[in-house]
């Protein structure tokens, strides 16, 4: 059965293609969810009010486009939602860092590592690094998913980028006095 | 700029295919959920087709009652703001000492109106009927925060007990109090507090004393206007030590000598729902009125009393009254009233210390608008989403033909009793028209429209012959050579006409009728989806526009008999039916409609016991807009 003809069960409120969608599309949702989110348990939380959104929104698919992207997409917006509802955006700084330059060296760094210090991002530097980098929303589309401005967003990023590199950075300043 | 783009790229390159399997709970949980909702779906249906019943029974009263819902009447929520002004010049008379406290004033009202009319908006959802909440600033100077300090201690004490709680006097910048309370709070600071004698008139009244200077914060005051339900006086009152004097004594004691029930009337009294809403104090004080007053009670204070509508609904009730020399006029007001509002604004020793607590106590007034066009604007809004809810395309305009099955429910003939016991053939004719819905909810439309229709049968077994006499009973002809039909069975072999013996012919009879029928019909969808099912009933007004009578020998050969005289020219038909329809578009679908339609008066006597009905199977497609 192909992908079209499930969604189009699923319309119907098919259980079973339901769950054939489900299965689909779970593994890529719930890597999204926990990148967006503070943490596994919030992650699960929202893969299941997202998974519960897509079942609910389908209708609306039109078949244009990829379904995997639309499924994303209402993913993404109900964790935007969800943190928007609970007003911690304010929380963030909004001034633009210093850049500093320091290279990374990236060959060694585990995934699980690098989730973790997406995770611990305050949220909105977190949204923001989420949408621009990995899933490459513009800072104009950003602006608008999280009512905040363009520059805003920039200024978010930066942030991001700085706290990450620095985490990136102890981490391989950890390593190199023990492997020597 | 490069370590940017690598620290980017890593992250790209790492998640590009990061997929992670989510724990098996979660689907577990999704699927409940599903199920649940899926559960729910069902029962609604067994709901929906017993109800179909009695829908199409009371489908007239019904239809009256849905015109009527759209109408719903809003709640009204009168507001009336009630200033009441202590006169910049008459405390410069009475004390000069005042002046110190005024300074306070303005943080301390501005802050109070902002809260309160922040909060008090949930007073509208709040059912509760009696329990008159009011705010007071009481505003006392220097030599006076010994005695205010008292009344924050006993002002927690009050009728409802709701406010009660919400206000440790440890800290209260705010005392709430009902009347009773207040009185204490008046005995005990006699010289402190001014009571209008409006609060004689039976109005709720409690009053909220704070101290000069003081801020208060904004999770006491949320918790008084949280209690502040309807029908609520909120007073904000400032006095001055100096202006006190002994006749506030004496109002003290009256005002002491009000029972509590004179609160529970008033309440009584006002029992519409209500927004209190304060307004800011110096914006709306009329301070000319304040000002000369009047010069009699110039050692107490002027009172300038304004009650405004501000949204509009309840009645405009302005005036000026003296805080001490109350009439039946302004008692009469605020039992009108739902909400009174009753600022004092202290004395002030210069008038430039009014223009500056003016000034200072614009921004609240401006939030408070703000808020009351946001509570307009999301009433406004809840109507466009009701509005919304509502399908959009409520007309529905249906061509539609349909092959019509006539037949009578019993073997009369209308046109002669002799041939009530012939076999009778009924035609197969056509009915075709334009059809128009109207959709008065998702699921209920009322139907009406324009079809022509033809009905016509055969009467087997007859004979008929030429005669110059009138026969056959209920035809008329303008023929001057009548045809006589009578049942073959009755008619002899030769008929003698004129002498000369004449064959009758056998044959049959056949009756032709026309109609123009406009239905009025309501249906009801039970299957409301891509393919839907209706049931449908109401009646139909047939016009006579088609009516002959012709004979047909067994040969073939056919003339016409005449008119026959016994039909209406307008009969009714009960129409019962279903509808089956097939959404292509949105505005598109194609209709099969079985309906059944008993014909009530078709012929206007001697029918024969001839009791027509037809079954037209309409069909036809239909553009909704």
């Amino acid at each position: 059965m192909g992908l079209d003809q499930v969604i189009q069960e699923c319309q119907q409120n098919s259980i079973r293609a339901q769950e054939q969608l489900y299965r689909l599309l779970a593994p890529k949702m719930f890597a999204a969810c926990l990148k967006y989110s503070r943490n596994r348990a919030d992650a699960e939380d929202n893969l299941q009010d997202g998974f519960l959104l897509i079942f609910q929104k389908i209708g609306q698919f039109q078949f244009k486009g990829s379904f995997e992207g639309w499924a994303k997409r209402v993913m993404i917006n109900n964790v935007l939602q969800r943190y928007r509802s609970e007003g911690i955006f304010e929380l963030v700084s909004e001034n633009m860092p210093d850049v500093a330059d320091v290279e990374i060296e990236s060959d060694d760094i585990s995934m699980d590592y690098l989730l973790a210090i997406i995770q611990e991002l305050p949220d909105r530097y977190r949204m923001v690094f989420n949408l621009y980098v990995i899933d490459g929303y513009s800072h104009k589309e950003i602006a608008e998913m999280l009512s905040i401005t363009d520059g805003t967003s920039k200024s978010n990023l930066a942030r991001a980028r700085m706290i990450l590199k620095e985490k990136i950075e102890a981490l391989q300043g950890n390593r190199i006095p023990s492997a020597k | 700029m490069n370590e940017k783009k690598d620290l980017d790229r890593l992250f790209q390159e790492k998640f590009k295919d990061f997929e992670v399997a989510p724990p098996e709970f979660v689907w577990e949980n999704i699927q409940e959920i599903l199920q649940e909702k899926k559960k729910r779906r069902v029962i609604p249906i067994w709901f929906k087709l017993s109800g179909v019943a009695a829908l199409l029974i009371l489908s007239g009263l019904l239809a009256t009652l849905f015109f009527n819902d759209t109408d719903n009447p809003v709640n009204t929520n009168p507001v009336v703001i009630d200033n009441n002004t202590a006169s910049p010049a008459d405390a410069l008379k009475a004390s000069p000492d005042a002046a110190p406290a005024n300074a306070a004033i303005p943080s301390a009202t501005g802050k109070n109106s902002n809260n309160n009319s922040a909060n008090g908006t949930p007073a509208l959802q709040d059912g509760a009927n009696t329990t008159a909440v009011a705010t007071a600033n009481d505003n006392t100077n220097n030599t006076n925060n010994k005695t205010s300090a008292t009344v924050n201690g006993v002002a927690t004490k009050n009728n409802s007990g709701k406010v009660n709680t919400t206000h440790p006097a440890a800290n209260n910048n705010y005392a709430v109090a009902h009347q009773s309370t207040a009185t204490t709070i008046n005995k005990t600071n006699g010289k402190r507090t001014r009571i209008d004698k409006n609060l004689q008139q039976g109005n709720a009244v409690v009053y909220e004393a704070t101290q000069p200077a003081t801020t208060g914060s904004a999770t006491q005051t949320s918790d008084v206007s949280s209690t502040a339900s309807n029908n609520s006086i909120v007073k904000n009152e400032t006095t001055n030590d100096a202006l006190a004097a002994a006749k506030l004594r004496n109002d003290a004691k009256n005002f002491a000598s009000n029972p509590n029930s004179t609160i529970n009337k008033a309440n009584r009294d006002n029992s519409n729902t209500t927004v209190a809403v304060i307004e800011d104090i110096a914006a709306r004080v009329n301070r000319d009125a304040a000002l000369d007053r009047n010069a009699n009670i110039a050692t107490v204070k002027n009172g300038t009393i304004t009650n405004t509508n501000a949204q509009g609904i309840a009645e405009n009730n302005t005036k000026s009254t003296q805080g001490v020399n109350p009439t039946n006029a302004e008692s009469n007001t605020i039992q009108k009233s739902n909400v009174i509002i009753d600022k004092n604004i202290p004395a002030t020793d210069a008038v430039a210390q009014t223009v500056t607590d003016t000034t200072a106590t614009v921004v609240p007034e401006n939030e408070l608008e703000k808020l009351l066009q946001e509570k307009l604007n999301g009433k406004k809004d809840e109507d466009k989403a009701l509005a919304e809810n509502k399908p959009k395309e409520r007309w529905v305009l249906k061509p539609q033909v349909a092959p019509v099955f006539y037949n009578s429910l019993t073997s009369g003939s209308p046109i002669n009793e002799q041939f009530a016991g012939n076999s009778k053939s009924y035609d197969n004719d056509l009915s075709f028209g334009l059809g128009v819905n109207y959709a008065v909810t998702d699921r209920i439309s009322i139907r009406s429209g324009i079809n022509s229709v033809n009905l016509s049968y055969a009467t087997n077994d007859i004979a008929f012959y030429a005669s110059l006499n009138n026969a056959t009973s209920n035809i008329g002809t303008s023929k001057t050579a009548n045809i006589v039909v009578q049942n073959a069975a009755n008619v002899p072999d030769v008929v003698m006409i004129d002498g000369q013996p004449t064959q009758a012919v056998s044959g049959s009879m056949l009756q032709k009728t026309g109609y123009i029928e406009i239905p009025l019909e309501m249906s009801y969808s039970v299957v409301n989806k891509k393919f839907g099912i209706d049931v449908i009933g109401g009646v139909s007004s047939l016009f006579l526009n088609q009516n002959n009578v012709s004979v047909v020998s067994n040969t073939g050969l056919s003339t016409q008999v005449g008119e026959a005289q016994n039909l209406n020219n307008l009969h009714f038909s009960t129409n019962i039916g279903l509808g089956f329809k097939y959404h292509f578009w949105d505005s598109f679908q194609i209709n099969f409609e079985p309906m059944f339609k008993y014909q009530l008066n078709a012929y206007s006597e001697n029918s024969g016991n001839f009791k027509p009905y037809f079954i037209g199977l309409y069909s036809g497609v239909s553009f909704s807009f």
